[in-house]
């Protein structure tokens, strides 16, 4: 992209006029290679012009880039926020997405409760990332918020495509109808996954894929706790509570006692009980175990916040944000890796042999992860 | 004819397998269902995966026939083989299968 970023450099700096993207695909599209590269470059150019970014995920997808392929642009200024925009996908498909806009950022809520449940939820989540961290939404540079409800029919899940969330209604028999956008753990835990995409970029597969994994529980829980004002010895820790199927239990996953939130709930509480399951394409080994062995970090964190108590947004919480997004993780950390760059971080926030650094040492000692030797 | 779907991952990270066999079906239901499993693809090459998404679904699809012949596919969401999206729909959202949460 470099070539491109070059380009892009020198039009920014004129003020062109811009045909209509509409045109542009065209051109892209069905041109010559000449005028395929001058229609795309121009069509990044005129997405990245515009104060807000919605549709860019699109845009760039259409051409096989990704997001970080315009991180030389200048970041959004942050004062105006991300939009935040609500589409029904009308039990559409991924063809269908995002959908028909039904609710923008200065909208008044819409009554339909999905609607209005992902459009707050988002908003929580950005607004968490920003006063407790200082990032400018899900990618630290204003991504717009874009969210669609009603996905395919009676569907049992939630996610993020790699630039919007997308929401079935539950009702399949795993998710009570509308139970996936009612917890704010659920909205955050996914759009995390987005915050992960950006920062450390951990890969979905075996422990790192887990860390992934446990990144989103943990600052899905956060998101959570700030909002309901629920301290660290208080909280249940557990994840997506009430919105499963009552046949199958409380919650998706307990924190402080993995293994234990549904029947059929297979996470390991400790390393002893590592699931050691390839990463191949059976979809029962779950890429390697990572919503099975997120249970480890997921209780690393919910016992160091647990021994230091009070907010745990403000406590381990900071000291989890610098590891995943202060670009020391590696794309294919493993436990030991994080857990040893938690115990730096802890000491250099918050001061060597600290009451801080303790906790998160005896956290990971919890859950049988190996720390490189305590100097003392 | 036994047909069984396997759906794991998503945000619960359960793995759902709903049986069919037709052994226990009407003669409607076993027209729709064969009509399906004629109409899907099994390629031997799996088509471009989605793997690495965080939170989506992948499946495995399995016919066994009288015969004992199994073919099976294993794609993630959003990359189902022609057909195949219609013959698991089928079997995970109708009223016919046998339901089992657990790896
Ligand atoms: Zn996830």
């Amino acid at each position: 992209m470099s070539d491109v970023s070059g380009t892009l450099t020198a039009v920014i700096s004129c003020r062109c006029e811009i045909a209509p993207p509409s045109l542009l695909l065209r051109v892209a599209e069905r041109g010559g290679r000449d005028a395929r590269d001058a229609a795309l470059r121009t069509l990044l150019v005129s997405a990245a012009l515009r104060s807000r970014r919605t549709a860019l995920g699109a845009t760039l997808r259409r051409f096989g880039l990704s997001p970080a392929d315009l991180e030389f642009l200048p970041a959004q200024a942050p004062a105006t926020g991300p939009e935040n925009t609500v589409y029904d996908a009308a039990g559409g498909e991924e063809e269908a997405l995002p959908g028909r806009r039904v609710r923008g950022t200065d909208d008044p809520p819409t009554g339909d409760a999905a609607v209005d449940q992902a459009f707050d939820g988002a908003a929580a989540t950005a607004t968490f990332y920003r006063e407790v961290f200082g990032r400018d939404s899900i990618d630290g540079r204003g991504l717009d918020l874009v969210s669609s409800v009603h996905f395919r029919r009676r569907y049992d899940n939630a996610f993020w495509t790699g630039d919007q969330m997308v929401y079935g209604d539950g009702g399949g028999g795993v998710f009570v109808p509308g139970g996936l956008t009612r917890s704010l753990a659920v909205i955050a835990h996914e759009l995390t996954h987005g915050v992960t995409q950006f920062s450390a970029g951990l890969e979905y597969r075996g422990q790192s894929g887990a860390l992934n994994e446990s990144f989103s529980d943990v600052f899905g829980v956060l998101v959570e706790h700030r909002a309901g004002y629920v301290d660290a010895a208080s909280a249940s820790w557990l994840v997506g509570e009430g919105i499963l199927d009552p046949s199958l239990g409380g919650a998706l996953r307990n924190m402080i006692a993995p293994g234990t939130a549904y029947s059929g709930d297979d996470q390991p509480a400790d390393m002893d009980a590592y699931a050691d399951l390839p990463a191949d394409d059976d979809p029962r080994n779950d890429n390697g175990g990572v919503h099975i062995n997120s249970g480890i970090p997921n209780r690393a964190f919910a016992e160091a916040a647990r021994t230091l108590g009070g907010r745990a947004w403000e406590t381990v919480g900071p000291i989890w944000y610098e590891v995943l997004t202060g670009g020391r993780l590696a794309p294919t950390a493993d436990f030991a890796a994080c857990a040893a760059l938690t115990v730096t971080v802890a000491g250099e926030r918050y001061g060597e042999s600290s009451a801080q650094q303790d906790a998160v040492r005896g956290g990971w000692e919890a859950v049988k992860v190996r720390l490189p030797a305590d100097p003392r | 004819m036994k047909v069984t779907v396997v759906r794991a991952g998503g945000v619960a990270g359960m793995v759902l397998t709903v049986e069919v066999d037709t052994g226990e079906l009407d003669a409607d239901a076993t027209a729709q269902l064969t009509g399906l499993v004629d109409a899907c693809e099994f390629p031997d090459v799996p088509p471009a995966a989605t793997k690495g998404r965080a939170d989506t679904f992948d499946y495995e699809l399995a016919v066994e026939r009288e015969d004992g012949a199994v073919r099976r596919a294993r794609f993630g969401q959003g990359a189902a083989p022609p057909g195949a999206d219609a013959l698991v729909t089928w079997v995970l959202d109708g009223p016919h299968g046998h339901r089992r949460i657990g790896r």
